[in-house]
């Protein structure tokens, strides 16, 4: 699992302890949605390492992207990531956040989201969950695994 | 909720935009409702957040490339695009399926109609405050998961599908394990049909809200459980049989009320029939070959169909006798569904609307699209997460009103 | 109506105003001209009960853009596909969704995708392309994405 390039203690010591995420789903066929909500039920329980699931980016830490992000989702995007306060990361789930996935040859999709993040915040932070669809455990240890708490 | 605070124009017209991503809804969609006071008088959706151009990439792939594309159409209806394209391959060729190969697309088939089910049961749940029944039914399709992991390798996407088959085998190793985890869903099922048919504040809340006739269903072709509550008898598995529907002991359901709760009766009553036929396969697996080789596909056109959870699949196949389809058209059961929330939502009550929609069982990423919400004076902009508050906050006041608790006691 | 009647119906009924382009018991696939689309839309759905729109089906062809509607019949095995063709370079074809509401969308479909004119639409603006999509139709035979990626600033390159 990739990770970017700046000092990841220092990133960690100053997010808070308790992570809060904002879920955007981008144009995908919602597997990795579905296997997100799944984290916040009991047999996955994501809500004991602290993580909180909030209804708004400007109250969030990490940014969870699905989807190859359509050309109709690119300026939402963009803004939802912009009105993050910093630090913040954006971890991607799913082979179409990774890297497009099925649709890398669609002409109806702007993605993959890192470069489209990248467009508006060159700095961009962002960790990559592989699978179609990552099993909710993949996606509890990368978000785990950013926190840096293993 | 931020409606009520609002200024208004032209009297108490206002036009509320939600959207494009909404927390629990899971999809980028755009809806506009325009309402009058409380009520809805027109409905509108924005569909290009989603759009993939996935009909343009099946023409250049592989006939051997298009089911593994066409699952990841929708997260949950994997199975269902994979094999209504092999059925319309198949349509086309006029090629008959081994029977081992049409059990293992009917299990896999019937093991996706009930997690996509116990889905549904569990988000309608939430959106009308019954948070048991959210994480129970959501608790509860775990192991139906398990099963089709431990069957296929994974626990959505398969690759099985294949024209003229399935690709692998099941491992009959793990039928047992597989027998077990039925049994236990369906009391499970049982348990909570039960408990929703009984539940008066359920029946007050939802009855007689969302209704379409009989109709409608037809002018606006709605398919499925959403048809099937208007006592529309209509199910492609019995009317136009593929896999092993034809040869198994199943009933299709139908209400007749076309309401919430008829709509929701009509899926949990699946259930049970579903895990009946994923019983009656693995009990009785014939034995044989599984797949026919790669498939040329001559020139020729074919119409495949499938019920999906949601509903009929429809797609139509046109070759021209190259290895890549020349057209193929993918009409997923959402796209008619949910363009009937135009007769469906209007005259509703904004605490209504989650619930409405959500009883069409939406699959905002097989229909591929949401239309444009545009500035217009007196827009307001909400998040799905506060219609579904006000939908949530409605069931509590009914419960408060008849003296009874906002939510099933499951135990 | 059983299966195999409806052809023979369908046949009595309108003999050489329709061309038959395949028939089997399950499917039927029948080819009109623009102006026989209400005549035989209207007749199925006066005497064929359970039939509704499946889908439609628009695609670039030599001759023209075709534009198929599919009717599954509810409680049947049974698909008619009423099959028109109009002439490029300015495809027109009567609407059904000034008849029926589930053409509605569809047809919206088909008009943003391969430049087709539904005429009688109620309500034909575009459905799934997104606002600054520029004036091309991806499903014409001409679209190639590689191009169409460059033209917009983008290129694939994953």
């Amino acid at each position: 699992m990739a990770e970017a390039t700046t000092s990841p203690s220092l990133f960690l010591k100053a997010l808070k302890k308790s992570p809060w995420v904002f879920h955007v789903g981008t144009s995908g066929c919602n597997n990795c949605d579905i296997e997100i909500a799944d984290c916040l039920t009991p047999r996955f329980d994501v809500e004991r390492f602290g993580v909180k699931l909030v209804g708004s980016p400007r109250h969030a830490d990490v940014m969870l992207i699905t989807g190859p992000v359509s050309q109709a989702c690119r300026a939402p995007l963009q803004q939802a990531w912009l009105e993050m306060p910093r630090p913040r990361a954006a971890v991607m789930v799913g082979a179409c956040a990774c890297s497009m996935g099925a649709y890398k040859d669609a002409y109806s999709v702007a993605g993959p989201p890192d470069k489209v993040l990248r467009e508006v915040d060159p700095d961009a932070r962002c960790v990559y969950v592989p699978g179609c669809p990552p099993k909710p455990e993949t996606i509890v240890m990368g978000i785990v695994k950013l926190l840096g708490a293993l | 909720m931020s409606a009520s605070t609002s200024d208004t124009t032209a009297g108490d017209r206002r036009v509320i935009q939600i959207g494009p991503f909404h927390p629990l809804l899971e999809e980028p969609v755009g809806f506009q409702l325009t309402v009058e006071g409380e009520r809805v008088v027109d409905v509108d959706a924005r569909m290009d957040y989603i759009h993939k151009g996935i009909e343009r990439l099946a023409q250049e792939r592989t006939y051997d490339m298009v089911p593994i594309l066409l699952e990841r159409i929708c997260g949950i209806c994997s199975v269902t695009h994979s094999v209504c394209f092999c059925n319309a391959a198949e349509d086309l060729l006029q090629l008959e399926v081994p029977p081992r190969a049409n059990h293992i697309r009917t299990i896999i088939g019937e093991l996706e109609r009930i997690h996509s089910h116990l889905l549904w049961v569990g988000l309608a749940g939430h959106f009308i405050g019954y948070n048991t029944v959210f994480m129970w039914a959501w608790k509860y399709r775990e192991p139906v998961c398990d099963v089709f992991e431990m069957l296929t390798g994974h626990r959505q996407n398969s690759a099985l599908p294949m024209v003229g088959g399935v690709r692998r085998d099941i491992p009959e190793a793990y039928f047992d394990e597989a027998l077990r985890v039925m049994d236990r869903v369906d009391e499970q099922v049982k348990m909570l049909t039960a408990a929703v048919l009984d539940d008066p504040v359920l029946a007050a809340r939802l009855k007689g809200i969302g209704v379409l006739t009989a109709q409608e269903v037809v002018d606006w072709g709605v398919v499925g459980p959403t048809a099937r509550a208007s006592g529309v008898d209509t199910d492609v598995r019995r009317d136009d049989p593929y896999a092993s529907y034809a040869e198994l002991d199943w009933k299709v359901i139908t209400t007749e009320n076309g309401d919430v709760f008829d709509k929701a009766v009509v899926r949990l009553l699946e259930l049970t029939e579903s895990i009946s036929i994923v019983r009656q396969c693995l009990q009785n697996m014939p034995k044989g070959e599984i797949n026919q080789g790669q498939q040329h596909i001559p020139r020729g056109e074919g119409v495949g169909r499938y019920e999906a959870p949601r509903g009929e699949d429809i797609h139509y196949l046109r070759s021209n006798g190259t290895n890549m389809p020349e057209r193929l058209k993918v009409r997923a059961p959402s796209y008619t569904n949910i363009a009937s929330f135009k007769a469906s939502c209007i005259g509703e009550s904004i605490s209504d609307v989650t619930i409405t929609l959500a009883a069409c069982d939406p699959c905002y990423s097989c229909t591929e699209r949401t239309a444009v919400v545009k500035g217009v004076d007196g827009v307001e902009t909400h998040t799905f997460q506060d219609l579904v508050r006000l939908s949530q906050h409605t069931t509590r006041a009914l419960a408060r009103e008849m003296g009874r608790r906002p939510d099933l006691d499951l135990g | 109506m059983e299966s195999a009647d409806l052809g023979k119906r369908l046949e009595c009924e309108f003999a050489d105003r329709i061309e038959w382009t395949a028939r089997s018991a399950k499917r039927l696939y029948v080819s009109l001209a623009p102006d026989m689309l209400y005549p035989v839309f209207d007749w199925l759905r006066e005497h064929v009960p359970g039939f509704r729109l499946g889908t439609s089906t628009g695609i670039d062809l030599r001759e023209g853009v075709g534009v198929f509607h599919h009717f599954p019949i509810n409680g049947k095995a049974q698909v008619v596909t009423l099959k028109v063709i109009a002439p490029k370079p300015d495809p027109r074809v009567p609407s059904l969704a000034a008849k029926i509401p589930a053409a509605a969308w569809i047809e919206r479909e088909m008009a943003e995708m391969l430049g087709i004119e539904f005429e009688g639409h109620p309500d034909p603006r575009p459905l799934l392309k997104a606002e600054d999509f520029p004036d091309t139709y991806p499903l014409r035979r001409g679209f190639n994405v590689p191009e169409f990626k460059e033209s917009i600033g983008e290129r694939l390159d994953f």
